[in-house]
Formats: structure tokens, C-alpha cells, sequence
């Protein structure tokens, strides 16, 4: 009877059309791009056409007391098999109790500050396929549990019962190591594997001009170290080797801390990430089987954005952008290491929205060089179109993250449409 | 000394503003200045104690040619005792940008502190809130012309009394308080009736007439608060126009702080 009651009451909660609100929506991408340069392996291609489609389910009760999100993605790419692929970006509920939030099921969650690299982001991992800036993620399941205190400040706890595996360009893609990497075959530090129950814990908050967001992760680590996969001996002058044939990604075990700040001034944005982390990496390859270390270190972003309002009489705005990177590893760890990001952002304001976002970032070292140029415009009220120009230049073997892919700069046109 | 004369003309004044509410005579033998501050203080004290509310606005931006775009946003708003509202803005249309929401503690004082949600990255960043002059989304009001108006962020002065449509109004004239506004001043027509904006003509820093905007279709609410639900904005300089429409107004939400925060912009839809 208890169970019944309790039943209707759930049924009557979910039912009840005060305050409902149900949408239903579809971006649809179309995507052609172009390598300026050849390739570094022949059997990659030179040009892409492709298309994405990203439809959206959101229905909520009780004026958004509960709520639940379908968010399904697929992409269809005419150079890369791998990169013909799926996702679920968000299948959860979410509801609201009082100071209390409570979301179950797949969804994205964002961490940081700086514009370049988003280096405290950890939560999900990078649909790499997609861009390599970073900012396309794949859906995390999780279990989030957010209180919100009466200063507006939050208080997060993740538990992640499940690792989402990266995945990478096939042997036809580019922006890839010159190896193809076997990332069906993961190598894992922990013994559960993808099932390891990662947790992580959040407090963000503002005061004053200041905000703030303190962090702690434990469990796998989303960037994975790429290992030897399968070997075959070969004849050298100098006698039999072993040669690689391909890349497994392996994934170590980590703890992080992070902070993560923005201080606004007017119209100045001063902005820092930082991370300290503890890697556990032991693995034992074919190849190589002394891979086993700890590894101990720090990173950091940090710089300002300063924007200039109606610029020569206009309503245009334009604004300035740097940004210090800083990895303790050197050229060991991610690539940005001592390097410069410096770039500018225009916005025309006008009816299309008119926007232009060009940086390039330096190598202090070894004076590397990366270009990206952003520029998007709305077309009538349903549609937009992008163009995307990204460079490398001047990239020396020392310099390892981008010495792989020094030839894959490219030239993108991507319509969006959206119904 | 018994002074029964003088009893009678403060009972009677008591009596009068009781039944008539505030007497216009309140501003007599008061300077200009002094008196146009004291009518935008009427007004404000007027509209006091609306709570929170929630509408729907539908932009319509015309430009010199008459080529229409539209905009289309849901707002809701909460009253702060002791400063400046609180207010959340989800854009619906154009669709690029649609689910992303604006979150604004208007402060009386200094700048007001803003967070805007940005769907596509799911990220909350805190924006420079100096952009006063800036055109918000593409029309003809500036962000400053939509933002929470409080008594403090300008200096009056009373001009004269003049009939606009029939209505009998007060002539103020406002200065902007803030270096970063885009205008030298503005000149107010405000109803004697029940102290509601009509009209505002707006003066560029070079003290040029930019703009005029005009109040359409008032509604009163909850017995008391008065809502143009029609907007009319007119560029003089570019020829280009918007109509900003308020609908399905609603008071009385019960909506309380927790929503008009960073979790709660995350959440809006």
C-alpha cells in the first residue's frame, strides 16, 4: 500500500502539466575541410567532407524542479572511418531539492578559466575526433550531488563510475601520431579498468570581483601515455630489431588538485588555472618494460583579457588576449610548457553577430609556432557559418606534441543548421 | 502658545495624502535639481515591493531598409531590498545562441556584476559588466537601457511640466553617473498620474539627440506595479529601430535567491 501510494505520487509528480516545459531540437553540422600541406603518412587524406547531427530532448516538471535531457550525437566523415562516430552527450535527470541538486545519468561539466587551454577541465574526456581544441567532450556518466549555500557559493561531489576511453583518428585521419594508435586494446594502471570508480570533489564561489573554484580528482587520467602496441622483428644493417607497428593508449592512475580563478576590473580579465598532480604509470609492454614511474608535478595557465568598447566610434568591440602556459614536465608533458599565447578578439555586434578570434601560440624554447583563426556569422535566424584556419609553423622535433602533426594545419567551412 | 490653526493644516495635509496619496505639493519651493530627484524617488517608491516577476520579450530589429530580424528571450527578475535587482535573461531565438542565459546583480552603486552560461561548453564566465553602451544583442538598446534603472545611477534636475498624448507629465532631465555610459544625458517624460516613464530621449556624448524610446500599453499588476508591455527604440542617427514586446507577465513566482545564482543559470531553460 506504502509502495503504491509512493508510486502515484511519483507518477502524479512527473504527470502534472502545471509548469511543464518540453523542447525538441536538432543542429545539424555540415563540415568540409582541407590540409594545406601533405601528409606525413601517404594513406592519410587530404580533404573532408562531413556531416553531425545533434538532436536535443529536454522536458522538465514543476517549473524546473526535475528535469531530464537527451542529448544523442553521430557524425558522418567521408576521409576517416574512426571518426565516423557516435556519442550520448547527456541522458540524465536532474532535480532540485531546496540548497540541494541532484543529477544522474551522462552528462558534460566544465571547469576553468582560461581561454587557450583548459587545463583543469577534467571531469570528461576529449572527443578528439572532433577538434583539438579541447572543448568537445564526451558524455560522462556520473552521479553529481551540488549544495548551494545562501552566499551562492557550490559545493560538488562526482562520483564517475565509469571511464570513457579516448578515441583516435584512424589510419586515413590526420592530426594523429605517425603510428596508428590501437585504442580498441587499452592498457590500464588499475585492475578495474574502465569500471575504476573515479571520484571527484568541487567548491566554486564568487566574492567580490573574484571567482574562485578549488578541486580534487581521484582516478583514471583522461590524457593517456601512448605505449608500443604490437611488434615485429626486422632485419638492420646493424642486425634484427623490433619495429612498432602501432600505439596502445595506456591509462595511469592519478590524484590532482586544481585551482582556478577569474579576478574582473573592469574591463579587465585576469584569469589562472593550476594544477599539482600525482601520476601512478606502471606498465609492462612488449617493447618496453620499463615504464614505471610516479610522477610528480605542476602546471599552469594564467593571463588577462582586456576589451575595448565601440571601438572608432562604433558598436564594435575589440579585445586582446594572453596567455602564459607552464608545464614542470618540459617537453615531456602536454607541449605547452613555456609557451605564449597572444591572440584578439573582434565582435561587430551586428544583426548576424559577426565575430573574428585570431591568436598564435609561441614556443619560448624552441620559438614553435601555432595559429588558429576563428570566424563565425548567423545567417537569417536558424543557421551559421564558421571558418576555421588553424597553422603550425617552425616545429622542431624537440617540440614532440606538435612535431607529429606539423603538417596538418587546415582550412574548415562548417554550416550549422538548426531546426 | 496653542496653535490650532497650524494642528488643522497638518491634520488636513495628513488627511489629504492619505486619500490622494502622494500631494504634487510635496515639490513645491524645491530647487530643480532637488525636485527632479525627488520625482524619480517617488516613482521608485512607488514600484517598491513587486517581489519577483517573469515574462517572455520578443525583439524585433528593423534597420534602414526595413529588413526585420528577431529576438526572442525569457525573463525572470527579483527585487533586493537595499540594492539592485537580480535578473535572469534565456535567449530562445536566433537559434546559435539559443540556451544561453545572462545572469545580472544590478548593484545602485559601481558596476554590475554579470555571468553569462555558454550552452555549447556548458561554462559559466563571469563577463566585464563596463560594456554600458554596448548594443545588446544586435538592437538599438544598450545594455544600459535594459538594466535594472535605480535612482542612484543618475543626477536630475526638473524642467518643466508638459501634456505628451494627452497625459500630463513631468520633464526631467538625467544624467548618467557612470564615465562609462554612453550618454551626456537623457530627458524624461514621466506621467503626473501614476509616475510612469513615457519617454526618453537619449544624447550622445557629443551631446546629439541619438535616441528616443517610447512606453506603450501600460498594465498595472498585483493592484500596483505598472508594466509597458510595448517598447519602441528609434535611432535618429542610423534610421535603424527596435520594438522590444514584454508578454505573459507574472508576479508573485515565489522565486527566491537560489535561483539567481551560477547553478541556477546552468539550469535554466
Amino acid at each position: 500500500m506504502k509502495v503504491a501510494s509512493g508510486l502515484l505520487a511519483f507518477v502524479l509528480m512527473f504527470s502534472s502539466q502545471a509548469y511543464a516545459r518540453q523542447t525538441f531540437e536538432v543542429d545539424l553540422q555540415l563540415e568540409a575541410r582541407v590540409y594545406t600541406e601533405n601528409a606525413l603518412q601517404s594513406e592519410q587524406k587530404d580533404a573532408s567532407l562531413s556531416l553531425a547531427v545533434t538532436p536535443e530532448w529536454y522536458r522538465d516538471w514543476q517549473g524546473g524542479a526535475h528535469s531530464i535531457t537527451v542529448t544523442p550525437f553521430a557524425r558522418v566523415d567521408s576521409a576517416d572511418d574512426e571518426r565516423t562516430h557516435g556519442d550520448i552527450r547527456e541522458l540524465h535527470w536532474q532535480g532540485v531539492l531546496g540548497q540541494w541538486e541532484i543529477l544522474v545519468g551522462i552528462s558534460r561539466v566544465f571547469w576553468g578559466r582560461t581561454e587557450l587551454l583548459h587545463l583543469v577541465d577534467t571531469i570528461n574526456q576529449d572527443d578528439a575526433l572532433e577538434n583539438l581544441d579541447g572543448e568537445d567532450k564526451l558524455g560522462q556518466p556520473m552521479l553529481r550531488i551540488n549544495y548551494v549555500a545562501d552566499n551562492g557559493s557550490s559545493t560538488r561531489l562526482f562520483v564517475l563510475p565509469y571511464f570513457r576511453e579516448r578515441a583516435f583518428p584512424g589510419e586515413e585521419g590526420r592530426l594523429r601520431p605517425p603510428l596508428p594508435v590501437d585504442d580498441n586494446d587499452p592498457l590500464y594502471q588499475s585492475g578495474a579498468e574502465e569500471k575504476h570508480v573515479d571520484w571527484a570533489l568541487r567548491h566554486q564561489g564568487w566574492v567580490g570581483a573574484l571567482d574562485y573554484g578549488v578541486a580534487w580528482f581521484s582516478g583514471n587520467q583522461r590524457d593517456p601515455k601512448l605505449v608500443p602496441g604490437s611488434v615485429v622483428p626486422v632485419m638492420t644493417p646493424v642486425g634484427p630489431r623490433l619495429q612498432v607497428q602501432s600505439l596502445r593508449p595506456f591509462y595511469g592512475l592519478m590524484d590532482q588538485f586544481s585551482v582556478d580563478a577569474q579576478y574582473t576590473a573592469g574591463d579587465w580579465l585576469f584569469k589562472l588555472e593550476a594544477l599539482w598532480r600525482d601520476e601512478f604509470n606502471s606498465v609492462a609492454t612488449a617493447l618496453n618494460p620499463a615504464i614505471e614511474r610516479r610522477d610528480d608535478y605542476s602546471a599552469a595557465s594564467l593571463g588577462f583579457e582586456r576589451t575595448f568598447y565601440g571601438v572608432s566610434g562604433n558598436a564594435s568591440d575589440i579585445g586582446v588576449l594572453a596567455e602564459y602556459l607552464w608545464d614542470e614536465r618540459g617537453d615531456e608533458g602536454s607541449g605547452f610548457q613555456n609557451d605564449l599565447f597572444v591572440g584578439a578578439r573582434w565582435a561587430a555586434n551586428d544583426v548576424a553577430g559577426t565575430a573574428l578570434l585570431a591568436g598564435v601560440v609561441v614556443d619560448l624554447e624552441e620559438y614553435s609556432q601555432f595559429y588558429s583563426v576563428e570566424f563565425s556569422r548567423r545567417i537569417g535566424s536558424a543557421s551559421k557559418l564558421s571558418v576555421e584556419a588553424r597553422a603550425f609553423h617552425d616545429v622542431p622535433p624537440e617540440d614532440r606534441s606538435f612535431f607529429l602533426v606539423r603538417r596538418d594545419g587546415y582550412l574548415q567551412l562548417e554550416y550549422n543548421l538548426y531546426f | 502658545m496653542n496653535h490650532p490653526r497650524r494642528k488643522i493644516n497638518v491634520l488636513a495635509a495628513i488627511l489629504l495624502s492619505l486619500v490622494a496619496g502622494t500631494s504634487l505639493a510635496q515639490y513645491d519651493g524645491l530647487s530643480a535639481e532637488d525636485k527632479g530627484l525627488a520625482i524619480a524617488r517617488e516613482a521608485d517608491r512607488r514600484d517598491l515591493g513587486w517581489g519577483d516577476s517573469s515574462a517572455t520579450m520578443n525583439m524585433v530589429l528593423r534597420n534602414r531598409q526595413g529588413d526585420e530580424s528577431v529576438r526572442e528571450m525569457r525573463n525572470k527578475a527579483l527585487e533586493v531590498a537595499d540594492d539592485g535587482d537580480k535578473s535572469l535573461i534565456i535567449f530562445d531565438e536566433p537559434r546559435d545562441v539559443r540556451g544561453t542565459a545572462l545572469l545580472t546583480f544590478s548593484h545602485r552603486v559601481g558596476d554590475d556584476d554579470q555571468w553569462l552560461y555558454l550552452p555549447a561548453l556548458k561554462r559559466v564566465k563571469r563577463i566585464a559588466s563596463s560594456n554600458k553602451s554596448g548594443p545588446f544583442m544586435g538592437s538599438e538598446f544598450a545594455y544600459e537601457d535594459i538594466s535594472s534603472q535605480e535612482v542612484e545611477k543618475y543626477t536630475y534636475r526638473y524642467l518643466r511640466d508638459e501634456t505628451l498624448n494627452g497625459q500630463d507629465c513631468f520633464v526631467i532631465e538625467r544624467d548618467p553617473v557612470d564615465e562609462d555610459s554612453g550618454y551626456s544625458r537623457q530627458i524624461v517624460w514621466m506621467d503626473k498620474a501614476e509616475y510612469r516613464v513615457q519617454k526618453v530621449e537619449y544624447y550622445d556624448r557629443k551631446d546629439s539627440h541619438l535616441k528616443t524610446l517610447t512606453f506603450h500599453d501600460y498594465q498595472q499588476y498585483l493592484n500596483k506595479h505598472w508594466r509597458a508591455q510595448r517598447l519602441e527604440m528609434v535611432n535618429h542617427q542610423t534610421m535603424k529601430s527596435t520594438t522590444l514586446t514584454f508578454a505573459d507577465y507574472t508576479f508573485a513566482n515565489g522565486f527566491d535567491d537560489r535561483e539567481f545564482n551560477q547553478s541556477g543559470l546552468a539550469r535554466m531553460r
